[in-house]
């Protein structure tokens, strides 16, 4: 399941750059700062748990169709306009309907995936901003020239590895997402289960996230740093006003496995400060800030206000159901 | 040497004279003798509150029996590969955990169980419901969460408790309050907890039937229902039971109960023990196209 969903993204992901071409075309001259940006923040009273702490919980959402780089035609622009917005999303909604077919056999095949699975929201961030990334300036992962030649040689691979009949010889031919194990962190929003539960006690927030099931449980305070290498990091965490802040260093080496992002994966350089703001009652915003010399060339930024989700957050079974691992092994006798 | 025979005799006669009276003491002052007696919490022990006023469970807990190898009585056995893992591996002996020790299976699911148990260590690719579902790092189940070797985390909020495993690092959701039926079977199935006095109750439905007890292959099938009960023993303790009823599977209800213990170490947190990686090739491994990569 989980393979054939990869691949379904990949393809999707190449109709959306085409899909929003045109678009940017016709946005690029207006780039002026709208007034009624993320601001509120300061100002609203947070709310606090029955123990005094910030009140986090709840069940939040962070999907977007704002991607995470800004796209390099709208060049210096940071937000759009109401009405470009207004534009992108219906454009959107017209995207994600059950009707959608494929151009040709094969897209036809591979997008059998339609919104009843995704859930990529219909919507652009709350803060209008064209890109998750807000520093530096240009919105886009500022990469060493080294590392994106890395990143091209693996893509490479990988679309071979798609229209080949025996695709992987080895369960380490795919990535960790495919594996069910996960994407790495920090969550940037995916085609699906971008759902996240908070739930506190005293001296404890603890997140999970719909994807992969993962859970990350912050004591928040002096708690000794713990140097264990592993795939999420050491986490450590504290409370800067009403804001979390969780820094996490130590992740375990795991860089010459593949990663569904090359900037998440898991290895000792990687640095992250995540912080969590209850912005306002139905705002979380998340920011996080990602530091690796080896990869990039200066630290860089990105902010996602999270809305609240509706409904509740189901098991999701990746490892038990991962059929597709047996299947792209190409055991005969799987049913 | 006669000489020996007999003061050893006279020393040891005096030795049981003396335990023998002291004994006798004992219980005529109607107690029961101190190397016999069980430990037990104290008495009328009242759990701290939250800031909301329900019991204070929070915290990092682990029970500290051998439930997970087997639920009933077992004697200590050797490890699975004593040839090259020598006593890496064995098994202590162990208490069950069962009230009463016995299992009430139907005949056929006593049958079924044994069969699980000679086939509990095979991978079919083909067919994922052969064997223990813990060497594939699959989701444990209920209760058996509870009875892993893996510490879990408490976490009471407002309107949710989220209890945080670390064996394969789950999250499960307690719900408080009122909710509808489980709407899908699950492997962790659904939860819904509310706190009677200072016990916390938690009644959970929904389950698949995938996972099992331990690894003896004590299993249960789909109409499985849970419903355990933590409730603080000591600052340090909670006493911890499970009712089990499965109609399809047992010819009544049955229990396991145990203490869980607080883990008091420096720094204790939850770690990873992200075991998917340790699956695969047990998983996998027969499928491997290019032998040795």
């Amino acid at each position: 399941m989980r393979g054939r969903i990869h691949i379904v993204l990949l393809t999707a992901t190449v109709a959306i750059l085409f899909g929003l071409a045109p678009l940017a075309g016709q946005v690029a001259q207006s780039s002026k700062r709208p007034q009624a940006a993320p601001a509120a923040a300061a100002t609203a009273k947070a709310a606090k748990t029955p123990w005094g702490e910030p009140d986090l919980q709840g069940l939040w959402t962070n999907k977007t169709i704002t991607p995470l780089e800004r796209p390099r035609e709208l060049g210096t622009k940071e937000f759009y306009t109401d009405q470009e917005i207004a534009e992108r999303e219906r454009q959107a909604v017209d995207r994600a309907t059950d009707e959608a077919r494929g151009t040709d056999a094969k897209t036809d095949v591979n997008g059998a995936y339609n919104d009843f699975w995704w859930d990529r929201g219909t919507k652009d961030i709350s803060t209008r901003r064209t890109s998750l990334v807000i520093s530096p300036a240009d919105g886009r992962i500022p990469w060493r020239p080294e590392a994106l030649k890395h990143n091209a040689e693996r893509a490479q691979i990988r679309n071979a590895m798609i229209d080949s009949p025996n695709p992987i010889s080895n369960w380490l031919d795919v990535d960790t997402g495919e594996r069910c194990i996960t994407d790495g962190i920090p969550w940037t929003p995916g085609a699906y289960n971008n759902n996240y539960l908070i739930v506190q006690s005293p001296g404890n927030v603890a997140i999970l996230h719909e994807m992969y099931r993962e859970l990350r449980v912050f004591p928040v305070g002096d708690l000794p740093r713990a140097n264990i290498p592993q795939w999420f990091g050491n986490s450590n965490s504290r409370w800067e006003g009403n804001t979390l802040v969780v820094e996490t260093t130590n992740f375990a080496d795991k860089s010459a496995l593949w990663w569904p992002a090359a900037w998440r994966q898991a290895r000792p350089s990687y640095k992250i400060v995540e912080r969590f703001t209850r912005a306002n009652p139905d705002t979380l915003m998340y920011e996080f800030t990602v530091t690796d010399p080896t990869l990039f060339t200066s630290p860089w930024t990105a902010q996602l206000p999270m809305g609240k989700a509706e409904g509740q957050i189901y098991e999701y079974a990746c490892h038990e159901g991962n059929y597709a691992m047996t299947d792209m092994l190409g055991n005969k006798n799987v049913k | 040497m006669r000489n020996r025979v007999t003061q050893s005799a006279a020393i040891a006669g005096a030795i049981l004279v003396a335990l023998g009276s002291a004994t006798i003491a004992r219980l005529s002052a109607g107690q029961a003798p101190a190397a016999q007696r069980a430990p037990s919490f104290p008495t009328g022990y009242k759990a701290p509150r939250t800031a909301d006023g329900k019991p204070d469970l929070n915290g990092i807990w682990q029970a500290l029996n051998t439930g997970n190898w087997d639920l009933q009585d077992h004697a200590a056995s050797a490890g699975l590969n004593p040839a090259a893992i020598g006593v890496y591996g064995a098994q202590p002996a162990g208490l069950g955990i069962v009230e009463g020790n016995e299992i009430p299976y139907q005949p056929w699911a006593l049958a079924k169980k044994k069969e699980n148990f000679d086939k509990r260590l095979i991978s079919d690719p083909a067919d994922r419901s052969v064997g223990d579902p813990e060497t594939k790092c699959y989701m444990p189940g209920l209760p058996r969460a509870a009875y892993l070797p893996f510490p879990f985390q408490i976490i009471q909020g407002t309107d949710k408790i989220l209890i945080g495993y670390e064996f394969s690092n789950i999250g499960r959701i307690v719900y408080l309050g009122t909710m509808g039926p489980p709407p899908v079977d699950s492997w962790m199935g659904q939860s819904v907890g509310r706190y009677v006095g200072d016990t916390l109750e938690i009644t959970v439905t929904g389950f698949n039937d995938q996972t099992w007890f331990d690894r003896a292959g004590n299993f249960h099938s789909d109409q499985l229902k849970v419903v355990e009960r933590f409730t603080p023993a000591s600052p340090y303790h909670l006493n911890y039971e499970a009712t089990i009823e499965d109609p399809k599977v047992f010819t009544r209800p049955w229990k396991v109960s145990f203490p869980l213990y607080r883990r008091m170490d420096k720094g204790a947190r939850l770690l990873e023990f992200r075991c998917v990686e340790f699956s695969e090739e047990f998983l996998y491994g027969k499928l491997r196209r290019q032998p040795g990569r």
